[in-house]
């Protein structure tokens, strides 16, 4: 799930995202598509938001276990009071974790959590002795900060379920990878829409060898990857073979730490390109000449979550949306489909003649006729005494456009002399 | 008679005019509350949406209200004007009957691709494209096509007054042309001018560019392209609401329009004046030579002369009313005037929001002052006492005495009718005056979050008073702003659905000629054909160098790709 940090939606930064997504530069989408899969995705190194996390060791501590655990807010940690303790930590499904505030004006504000997850955070800033409990049952990884001290480093993760066999291995050995392609597939992205993606990730774990057919019919002709999107396991030798001619794999999306680079050059049927794929995560690649008729394909490395098919991709960037505020559109996008169907109901009701209203009638309109009368209107305004043209001095008009005028000239004035004069202009600032 | 058993197709195409309106103005009054309440973080968390779809909102707000819902109610009302002051019925209803499909298909288009934004399972893909759709942000074809049908269906709609206004000249070969219909006129022709500038750029650079036929459009150029476009749309806004104030207004008082001529005036200088201003939206655009910014200035500084003008004229006439009425005194014949009848006091208390609307409007216009408030939230404090007011309160008015008219139904709920206008007036004070503070400290507008980065108000500087209380006043007032709304469409709706033929209306249709009529005008006033043509010559000396200079250097470059949001 491509997941737009919420917090970064400054106007430059729906620019930057969207662009993000739009242009698929490889950063965007590749690294949250794993999002879900290792080593937080990179959340606690330097490279994320906020930097370095100063109490974050590599070690996820394990929880597993415990129904009830806590979380201090503002531990000393990062050149001060702004660290979470500990800052990951691994919980089964439906564990109660409660935060609790040890030190000074923190919040809590969500990075990313898993699809279907409903943790809001916390955002009103509190201090010492104020907790915040959230039940969490959904599985995978949530990433989440302070805001006022996000600069510092105060950053956490928890890891809900998983393979807590092992104990405190830490979450990065975690295998199991989420076929996301964010909006790879959909016309949103690049090239439009592949039409022989249907949705589904064809499983190839399990085998050390596989095929990818180059040039496969599909797209409206020989334009299309076969399989389109297809999961193996880490470690996987797959052989992109040429079924037709003029065709490259260009790499649009890779996880941190791979290293495929595709075939650049434009080759004919029966050329071959190998590449064996040892880093979990989601890879998207596609074809140059035939972008554009949507000749796209997408790996997945990894096992699949539990719970999870191997489905997914599709959704709309930017649009993460929460189980509650789904339940709050839904209600939003029924009023308004009710509000609209009122009139209609309404005025079939109302159409309908009622029994022995007096006066009323069929009314058609067309003025008076054998069966209707017209509709009469409210008398015109008769003044008591006829001012006209040459009586008529309009001394308040004059009054009334004085004081507007005195009005104008001194917010004129305050507006230049002391706001302009005085602030400069703000856009420069 | 009843202006629907005199005229009924006219009064069915000004009905159908007036309902899509109305829907636009519920969803897109709707999308302003919660854009008020996110955007300031009260009740954020129980909003149905995040801060990606913030935009989505916003994009509807503005599309929906300023593009959708003036041009459904503006062709409705001039519909019923040209009939009314011309006394003859549209010499080709069909014509305006295809310009309204036209419309509603292009708006429910564009609308589908906006709700993209909360629904990505709806056809085509979104629009965030804000109401401005500036290039590189790049929308789904069908957004573009949508806003194209929607103003050449306008365009057609058009076409009938002049058709009409010409069939009737042919039976009147020596009358001076009816004030309204006049009006109507002139505010076509302008628009005609105007829209002209949009329809290129939708048509030959955004579609294109959007269905991936080019790969990269000129910045610069569309943008100027939609502000050639984009001042004169909100004269398109105004002159209806003009038209209402000279010859609805006085009568609703209980008057007589003080001077035809002097409206003949204002609505020329308009037709000459409101295209060559665009350049005042891009004074800090790079790219564009100070010389024709600064001609754009003084163009825009002039069209303050004829507003400055309806100003006069209206007080005038509202104030021969209120003699008529027994009023007296220099200020006291103010209460002599009818505050508890709906149409009226909406339409007056419009004027009245939009002479501080003025204010605002003179500081944006000024090339060196408007760098103080540039893209901060002052501009949406403007546009809310001009369109959000001026225009859409005028309209409530106009719909409070005109719907009965075309529907034969008699006014329900009018205690809610009465205190709708004055609820709209305290919220949009509340509300525009906080903008216009926050936009002196700096408050940016287009923002979802404007005090993110943990900094909170910090960076920001009123002078008096806090950003959190002008962020409550915001809140406060569009949450008014809604009820209002609400109030009204209720009014509207149980008008609608009650049954006709109830009895007498509280409204009368009949307008009385002015105290100064058209015979002491000067006959060229009436030659349209002269002013179009001086309005374009002005049109070529404001825009013909600057977009020379930017075609120079090839049509699509400096260009940019799309960035689809």
């Amino acid at each position: 799930m491509t997941r737009l940090d919420d917090t970064a939606l400054s106007r430059r930064g729906v620019l930057r995202a969207a662009a993000g997504t739009a242009t698929a530069v490889a950063a965007g989408t590749a690294a949250t598509g794993a999002a879900a899969a290792q080593a937080y995705d990179g959340w606690f190194s330097g490279d994320a938001k906020g930097g370095a996390v100063g109490n974050y060791d590599g070690t996820t501590v394990d929880r597993t276990g415990t129904d009830e655990v806590t979380i201090d807010v503002g531990v000393d940690a990062n050149g001060g009071t702004y660290g979470f303790g500990p800052a990951a930590v691994r919980v089964d499904p439906g564990t109660t974790v409660s935060f609790e505030w040890v030190s000074n004006t923190h919040n809590i504000l969500i990075d990313a959590q898993p699809d279907g997850a409903d943790w809001g955070g916390h955002d009103p800033i509190e201090n010492t002795g104020f907790t915040h409990t959230h039940t969490f049952d959904t599985e995978g990884v949530y990433t989440y900060y302070c805001n006022p001290h996000l600069t510092m480093g105060m950053k956490g993760a928890i890891v809900v379920g998983g393979d807590s066999g092992g104990g405190g291995g830490g979450g990065s050995d975690q295998p199991t990878v989420a076929a996301d392609y964010g909006d790879w597939f959909t016309k949103s992205a690049d090239g439009g829409a592949t039409g022989n993606y249907t949705g589904d990730t064809t499983d190839k774990t399990g085998t050390d060898e596989v095929t990818v057919e180059v040039g496969a019919d599909a797209n409206g002709g020989t334009y299309g990857f076969g399989p389109a999107a297809v999961r193996v396991d880490p470690g996987t030798t797959v052989t992109f073979k040429w079924t037709s001619n003029t065709h490259n794999v260009l790499v649009q999306a890779q996880p941190d730490g791979a290293d495929w680079g595709g075939h650049e050059p434009i080759e004919n049927e029966g050329f071959t390109h190998t590449h064996t794929f040892e880093t979990a995560g989601v890879y998207t690649y596609y074809c140059n000449p035939h972008l554009t008729m949507g000749m796209k394909g997408a790996i997945v490395v990894g096992a699949p979550p539990s719970g999870t098919t191997g489905g997914g991709g599709g959704g709309a960037a930017g649009s993460s949306v929460s189980p509650a505020s789904t339940l709050w559109t839904a209600v939003f996008a029924g009023a308004v489909g009710v509000a609209m169907l009122v009139p209609v109901a309404v005025s079939y009701y109302r159409r309908t003649p009622a029994p022995d209203s007096s006066g009323a009638f069929d009314y058609e309109p067309g003025g008076d006729t054998d069966d209707q009368p017209a509709i009469p209107e409210a008398d015109a305004f008769e003044p008591d005494t006829e001012l006209g043209h040459d009586e008529y001095d309009p001394v308040g008009t004059l009054s009334i456009v004085a004081v507007y005028f005195l009005i104008l000239v001194g917010m004129w004035a305050f507006t230049y002399f002391i706001e302009f004069l005085g602030n400069g202009p703000t856009i420069m600032g | 008679m009843t202006f629907i058993d005199k005229f009924p197709t006219e009064a069915k195409l000004v009905r159908w005019h007036f309902g899509v309106g109305f829907v636009a103005l519920a969803i897109g009054g709707l999308f302003g509350l919660v854009q008020a309440l996110y955007r300031t973080g009260h009740l954020r968390s129980l909003l149905p949406i995040n801060a990606a779809q913030y935009y989505t909102v916003l994009t509807g707000h503005g599309v929906l209200l300023a593009l959708v819902f003036t041009t459904f109610l503006i062709c409705g009302f001039f519909v019923w004007a040209v009939t009314r002051s011309l006394d003859r019925p549209l010499s080709h209803p069909r014509l305006v009957w295809t310009g309204f499909i036209s419309m509603v298909v292009g708006t429910t288009l564009a609308a589908i691709t906006i709700l993209n934004g909360f629904a990505p399972e709806l056809p085509f893909g979104s629009a965030n494209v804000l109401y401005t759709f500036y290039p590189p942000l790049q929308a789904h074809p069908a957004f573009y096509v949508g806003a194209a049908l929607l103003i050449v269906g306008s365009w057609i709609v058009g076409a009938d007054y002049f058709l009409t206004y010409r069939a009737w000249r042919a039976d009147n070969p020596d009358k001076r042309i009816p004030l309204q219909t006049f009006m109507v006129l002139a505010t076509f022709v302008m628009w005609y001018l105007s829209s002209a500038g949009v329809a290129v750029e939708v048509v030959a650079f955004l579609i294109p560019w959007s269905m991936g036929w080019i790969s990269q459009v000129d910045p610069l150029l569309t943008r100027t392209l939609f502000w050639y476009f984009g001042h004169p749309v909100v004269y398109f806004w105004l002159l209806p609401a003009y038209l209402a104030w000279y010859t609805i207004l006085p009568k609703l008082a209980g008057g007589k329009l003080f001077s035809d001529p002097l409206a003949r005036v204002v609505f020329v200088l308009f037709v000459l004046l409101s295209t060559p201003v665009g350049f005042h939206h891009q004074y800090t655009d790079p790219g564009i030579a100070e010389g024709f910014k600064f001609i754009a200035m003084t163009n825009t500084f002039m069209l303050l002369l004829p507003s400055l003008l309806t100003a006069f004229t209206v007080v005038a006439s509202l104030e021969h009313g209120a003699r008529q009425r027994g009023g007296s005194g220099y200020i006291g014949w103010l209460r002599a005037l009818p505050w508890g009848k709906p149409s009226f006091s909406a339409m007056a208390l419009a004027g009245l929001v939009f002479a501080a609307g003025g204010f605002s409007g003179m500081i944006n216009a000024g090339m060196n002052i408007n760098y103080l408030i540039h893209n901060t939230i002052w501009v949406p404090g403007h546009f809310h006492l001009t369109v959000g007011t001026a225009f859409a309160l005028t309209m409530m008015g106009v719909a409070y005495w005109l719907v009965p008219q075309i529907t034969g139904k008699r006014l329900q709920h009018r205690t809610l009718a009465a205190i709708q206008p004055f609820v709209w007036v305290i919220g949009m004070t509340l509300m525009s005056n906080a903008m216009h503070r926050g936009g002196l400290a700096g408050l940016p507008r287009r923002t979802a979050k404007p005090l993110f980065r943990g900094e909170g108000a910090a960076p920001f500087d009123p002078v008096v008073g806090t950003i959190s209380e002008m962020q409550l006043q915001i809140a406060i007032g569009g949450t008014l702003l809604f009820v209002s709304l609400a109030l009204f469409l209720a009014v509207m709706v149980g008008t609608w659905l009650s049954r006709p033929g109830m009895g007498r209306l509280s409204v009368n249709g009949s307008i009385p000629s002015a105290l100064s009529g058209p015979a002491d005008s000067p006959r060229i006033l009436d030659n349209l054909k002269v002013w179009t043509a001086i309005a374009v010559v002005l049109v070529i000396i404001a825009y013909g160098l600057p977009l020379y200079g930017m075609l120079a250097d090839g049509v699509l470059a400096p260009g940019s790709p799309g960035f689809p949001v």
